[in-house]
């Protein structure tokens, strides 16, 4: 029982950072019906500019946060405007190897430039728990990532319902044509939901990364990205509220999982599916999603017309 | 008129096609009485040696199997997957351990590896392609990212049991080591042919007489097994092009509603040509495993391999097969060439530095990086330019 809780806490807290990542590929999916596969890269991006900042400068992480926030925010402004608007969106297949080759090459310019050997990050919440009950704890770590998921959904939801900009946005995703031809800033549109989804994502790989028990290296996100596409899947790739709840779900799916290959030694003739397979459990999830419910459980059903 | 202005299908254009078959095939056919294992050559201008050895050669012909199956898709029925070094690791595996551990020939694993892949590729694709957009893309991009933990299992790497405490199996991270050699079978006169190239007056002397000395009959044999099968794979996806369902798929990726509306069943169709696509892929891996002689879940880079695939296919012209090959082929060269131009290009930017600086060590260090920002400027300027490719599709 104390086992099962303990891996719910981490499966939630895991999951609030599916659910930022799935929460920044279902902004850019809304607009343009393109899965950004980059976005993991992005984010690890700005997980290192705060590392450099908070480790390297000196400078408080939380202000270093804001930073980083802000510059790859600019950073994926200038990709979108670069690399991904010359080309047409409603032709998926230069623009899916083009963020393929962005993850690439992202990846491996961070690998120039850090390495590979993993460093030590600094933690954004105190250390210890909350509360502690036999080996079922509460760390400040994970009430920290939830609280902090849930204040930027919230945030996020003011943005896009009570701005201006977040109106243009919601037009642009809408309909891109029309909303062009009321007057809206297309491009621009564009470009900050780019700038806003990798801000998100900057935010998700800097919680993730300051678990007390990961280190950070270049290829940290990649498993993130992972499971926030089965997330994303999950909660249906064009909802916000989908994102979230996904992005939890996936971290108890992937948690319970866990639970349950600690029973699996026991069975000799069931292979050890531990950690091995952990990231199978992604996989198997965005099977079902799609053999059950192709929408997931909040996107929008697509009607076709034959 | 000039001397090559010929009029399509008169006698005179026969002939042309004739002897420029005849000389295709002697090259085709020399290249392994040519080729050692380390050839160079040092082109002018660019400081540095090229290396081509019958490795490369062999390497650049497995690729262009695979470079076939993924065109038929999407040059053929503009699916988008991302998983296709999964099916390339799939194969040369199952054909790794088959070769290792039971002692297989290469050909008989083959016959293994063609319906595993068939069958690997119906489980993924009928879920991800019932539903149009980027599914596809998204289930293989997760399964080509999970292929290296699968390898590693304990349950697959030492699946065969220990054999006097060697673990048949994949070997987890410790990965395969395929170095059986291709032993030729008795009825192919191999020294027989070294004697007629080598016989050949004025050029003989370059197919390896000398001190260099004759080819390894093993290395040939395993060249005329790959041009065996590159030429049966292009010959299958031409006539899969040709026939009624090839005609059919491109009606399906020109119009999918049109093509629905007339008779043909998309998803049906979309699911063959994702599960041949799969086997054909398959094969390109089983040729693979057979070449880099180590096969470790560490150095196989799906995502990597799987964008170096779609570049080829894209550079030399999605929807033509003979474009998409040559981009292979032309690719293929550039990546292994791109570090000695890079080690060249960054010792000329550092050779103003101190010796010794560390901004002077990281720079020649990371010459090694230089080719996925090679592939990456290719790729935005064929996009930018040439969106057709180099071959366009006819």
């Amino acid at each position: 029982m104390q086992l099962l809780l303990a891996r719910i806490i981490d499966g939630l807290s895991n999951g609030a950072t599916y659910a930022a990542i799935a929460l920044a590929l279902v902004l850019i999916f809304k607009a343009t019906t393109l899965i950004n596969f980059a976005q993991g890269s992005l984010a690890m991006l700005g997980g290192f500019v705060v590392y450099v900042l908070a480790a390297e400068q000196g400078i408080p992480i939380w202000i270093a946060l804001l930073i980083a926030m802000l510059l790859s925010g600019v950073f994926a402004a200038g990709v979108e405007r670069t690399l991904i608007r010359p080309f047409d969106p409603a032709d998926h297949l230069p623009l899916v190897i083009i963020t393929l080759g962005l993850l690439l090459g992202i990846d491996s310019i961070a690998g120039v430039i850090w390495r590979n050997d993993p460093r030590a990050f600094p933690s954004l919440f105190p250390e210890g728990n909350v509360f502690a009950w036999g080996t079922t704890t509460l760390r400040w770590y994970d009430l920290g990532v939830l609280v902090s998921v849930l204040v930027m959904v919230f945030l996020l939801e003011v943005l896009l319902n009570k701005t201006k900009v977040g109106l243009a946005f919601r037009a642009v995703s809408s309909n891109l044509e029309s909303s062009r031809l009321v007057g809206i800033k297309v491009g621009q549109t564009l470009m900050f939901g780019w700038a806003l989804a990798a801000a998100v994502g900057t935010l998700a790989a800097t919680l993730y990364i300051s678990s007390p028990i990961r280190q950070i290296e270049p290829t940290f996100m990649l498993r993130v990205l992972i499971f926030s596409t089965a997330a994303a899947a999950l909660g249906g790739l064009d909802s916000i509220r989908g994102a979230l709840i996904g992005g939890l779900l996936m971290g108890l799916i992937q948690a319970f999982f866990g639970y349950l290959s600690g029973w699996s030694k026991d069975w000799a003739w069931l292979p050890d599916i531990g950690n091995e397979l952990n990231l199978a459990t992604a996989f198997v999830v965005l099977l079902g999603v799609l053999l059950v419910r192709p929408a997931g459980l909040f996107g929008t059903k697509a009607i076709e017309r034959v | 008129m000039s001397l090559l202005d010929v009029t399509q299908g008169s006698s005179q254009h026969r002939t042309v096609q004739g002897i420029s078959l005849l000389v295709a095939a002697f090259i085709a056919l020399a290249i392994p009485f040519f080729f050692d294992e380390t050839w160079k050559f040092s082109p002018p201008l660019i400081v540095g040696d090229f290396t081509i050895g019958m490795n490369q050669i062999l390497t650049a012909m497995a690729w262009a199997v695979a470079i076939l199956g993924l065109n038929l898709l999407i040059g053929f029925t503009g699916q988008i997957s991302l998983g296709h070094s999964f099916f390339v690791g799939t194969g040369a595996y199952t054909t790794g351990v088959l070769m290792i551990d039971y002692g297989w020939s290469f050909l008989a694993t083959l016959l293994v590896v063609v319906p595993s892949c068939f069958l690997l590729g119906m489980i993924v694709g009928v879920p991800a392609l019932r539903i149009k957009g980027l599914y596809l893309a998204l289930v293989t991009l997760v399964l080509s990212v999970i292929f290296p933990t699968i390898v590693r299992l304990d349950g697959l790497a030492s699946w065969g049991g220990d054999d006097g405490g060697v673990a048949k199996g994949t070997r987890g991270s410790n990965g395969l080591n395929v170095d059986t050699p291709f032993d030729p079978p008795s009825w192919l006169p191999i020294d027989g042919m070294s004697d007629f190239f080598q016989g050949i007056p004025l050029i003989g002397s370059i197919f390896g007489e000398g001190e260099l000395g004759r080819r390894a009959p093993e290395r040939i044999w395993q060249y005329l097994l790959a041009l065996a099968i590159l030429l049966v794979m292009f010959w299958l996806a031409r006539n899969v092009v040709k026939s009624r369902v090839g005609r059919a798929f491109i009606a399906i990726r020109d119009n999918e509603t049109s093509a629905s509306a007339m008779g043909k069943n998309v998803t049906a169709r979309h699911l063959q040509v994702f599960i041949l696509g799969s086997a054909i892929c398959g094969i390109a891996g089983a040729m693979l495993t057979t070449l880099d002689g180590q096969l470790t879940p560490g150095s196989y880079q799906p995502l990597r391999f799987t964008f170096l695939i779609w570049i080829m296919v894209i550079v030399g012209g999605s929807g033509n097969n003979i474009g998409a090959v040559l981009g292979g082929f032309l690719i293929w060269f550039l990546w292994v060439q791109v570090e000695p131009i890079g080690h060249w290009l960054m010792g000329l930017i550092t050779s103003g530095m101190t010796d010794g600086s560390a901004l002077k060590a990281h720079l020649l260090a990371s010459a090694a990086h230089m080719r996925l920002m090679t592939m990456g400027m290719i790729l935005l300027l064929v996009f930018r330019f040439s969106p057709r490719g180099l071959v366009p599709e006819r």
